[in-house]
This record gives structure tokens, sequence and C-alpha cells, in this order.
């Protein structure tokens, strides 16, 4: 009975990653495209002006969207229009990242990593008997060092998620000064 | 300012043909858009036509023009027409050297 019910968890896990995970990617591919169904032309310009920063919005946001009006208007509307108003905005994104915002970038991930699974996970993980260790640094030690593990993860972890933060908000603040 | 059209990189072709569509006269967006596909045969669309336009505008070949509502007109400046100029007679150069050569071999009529 349990392998049967193995194998059903293992057909539905198959099912999720196989098919419904690659329809919800593209389904919200799609919508941010402003493609979703449904969308009238409004919904989808506003969708499509999103793909640009704030920034570059308050300057041409208003004369792109003219375009796009009236671009769709004239029948124009078609998925290589969304591509290209997708790629020219991720573009003028990237120009915005800076050597700050991309540490401040690697310092929240790396934070996190060490705050959430490798912290409050791990500390939850290391009650439950017979927990494999897998990739849980503080599963593979023993004892006292465990908790040390676990702890100094969390506080580390939660200074650099904290650090990263207040980088990132200087960033934005600066920003707002010299615009 | 930088003088050359070039500089744009990948924008150097869109950028080439927006500042002939103002040679004409000034216009908006979409305008621009169709004279473009008009003159060139080429569709610049919305997200490629103002990755352009505002690199442009930030070289100095382009100066933006009161909003007609939400339109807002562009018209080329002196630096960027002499920045046409300039791509127009070296592209002017390629084309006769090529055609040219295509003729010596008499691929061409």
């Amino acid at each position: 009975m349990s392998r049967l019910r193995t194998a059903g968890w293992l057909l539905l896990e198959l099912i999720m990653w196989i098919v419904c995970f690659p329809i919800a990617l593209v389904l919200l591919i799609m919508r941010l495209l402003g493609r979703g169904r449904g969308e009238d032309a409004e919904a989808r310009v506003a969708s499509l002006l999103q793909w640009y920063p704030a920034s570059w919005r308050r300057r041409h946001g208003d004369e792109l969207e003219a375009l796009l009006h009236d671009a769709i208007a004239d029948g124009r509307d078609d998925l290589a229009l969304s591509l290209d108003v997708a790629r020219a905005g991720m573009g003028e994104r990237l120009s915005t990242v800076t050597a700050k915002r991309v540490s401040a970038g690697l310092m929240a991930g790396t934070g996190w990593t060490l705050f959430f699974p490798q912290g409050i996970v791990a500390s939850v993980l290391v009650m439950v008997d017979g927990m494999p260790p897998t990739w849980f640094v503080a599963l593979h030690l023993t004892g006292a060092a465990q908790w040390a593990a676990i702890t100094f993860n969390i506080l580390v972890g939660a200074a650099l998620v904290f650090a990263s933060m207040r980088m990132f908000a200087r960033d934005c603040a600066r920003r707002r000064r010299t615009a | 300012m930088a003088e050359h059209i070039d500089e744009l990189g990948r924008y150097s072709g869109p950028a080439t043909l927006i500042l002939s569509s103002l040679a004409e006269a000034p216009k908006h967006g979409y305008a621009l858009m169709q004279d473009v596909e008009a003159f060139a045969g080429v569709v610049l669309r919305p997200g490629t036509l103002y990755g352009a336009l505002t690199r442009l505008e930030k070289m100095g070949m382009v100066e933006a023009l009161p909003s007609d509502g939400r339109r807002r007109p562009y018209r080329i400046t002196g630096a960027g027409a002499a920045a046409l100029e300039a791509q127009l007679a070296s592209q002017r150069r390629v084309a006769d050297v090529g055609l040219r050569r295509l003729k010596a071999r008499g691929v061409l009529a």
C-alpha cells in the first residue's frame, strides 16, 4: 500500500513539474506581456509599460502609452510588439543596475539562504528524528555544534538581509535626489 | 557630446532611420514609425523606436518639442543633422564600392 502511495505522489509531482509548471509559466509570461485572456487595450498597454523602470516611465511613459495605443488601434498588436517592448523595457531596467545594487542583491540572497533554510528550517528539522541531512549544514553536525551553527546562520543571515535592504534604500534615496 | 551614430551600437540602424525621417519635419512616435516603414520598408516597433529616440536625445541629436496631448513630437538638431550626413556619406561609400565590385564581376547589369 505504501508503495502505491509513493508511486501516486511521484506521479503527482511529475505532472506538476512537467505539465502544470510550464503551463503556469507560459500563462504568467503572456500576462506580463499584456496578452492575458480578456485584457483590453488599456490593460495591455498598462502591462507593457510596467517593463520599464519608474524613472523612465515618469519621463517618457505618456508618449510611449500614446504610441502603443496608436499601434494597437492600427492593428499592429502582435506578439512581436509585446516582446519588443518587454526587451527594451528590461534593457532600460538593466541600465540602472549599479555595482551597489548587485552587491545588495548578492547579500540579500546569501543572507536569506543563511537565515531561513539554513537557520529557521534547520532548527525545526534538528528536532525531528530520522531526517536525512541533505544540504542542511547543521544536520551534518552533532550536539552543541548543531545549535551553534543554527544560531550563527540566523544571526549572520539576518544581519546580511538588513544590511542589503539598507544599502538598497540608500541607493534609491540617492537616485531620487539626483533625478 | 558624441558625434557618431555608430556609438549607439545596436541602435545605430534605427537611429539613422529616425534621423532621416526627422530630417523632413518634426514628428511624434507613431508618425515616425509610419514614415520609416513607408520609405525604408522597416517596421520600427515601439520598444526599439523609443530606445533609439531616448538615446538620440541624450546625445543631443534630437530634441523634444512641447507635447501635443500625450504625443510629444521630436525634431532633429544641428548636431543630429551633421551626424546623419556623416553616417549616410559613409554608407554611400560602402554602397558605391559594393555595387562597383558586383558590376565588375558581371553580377549586375
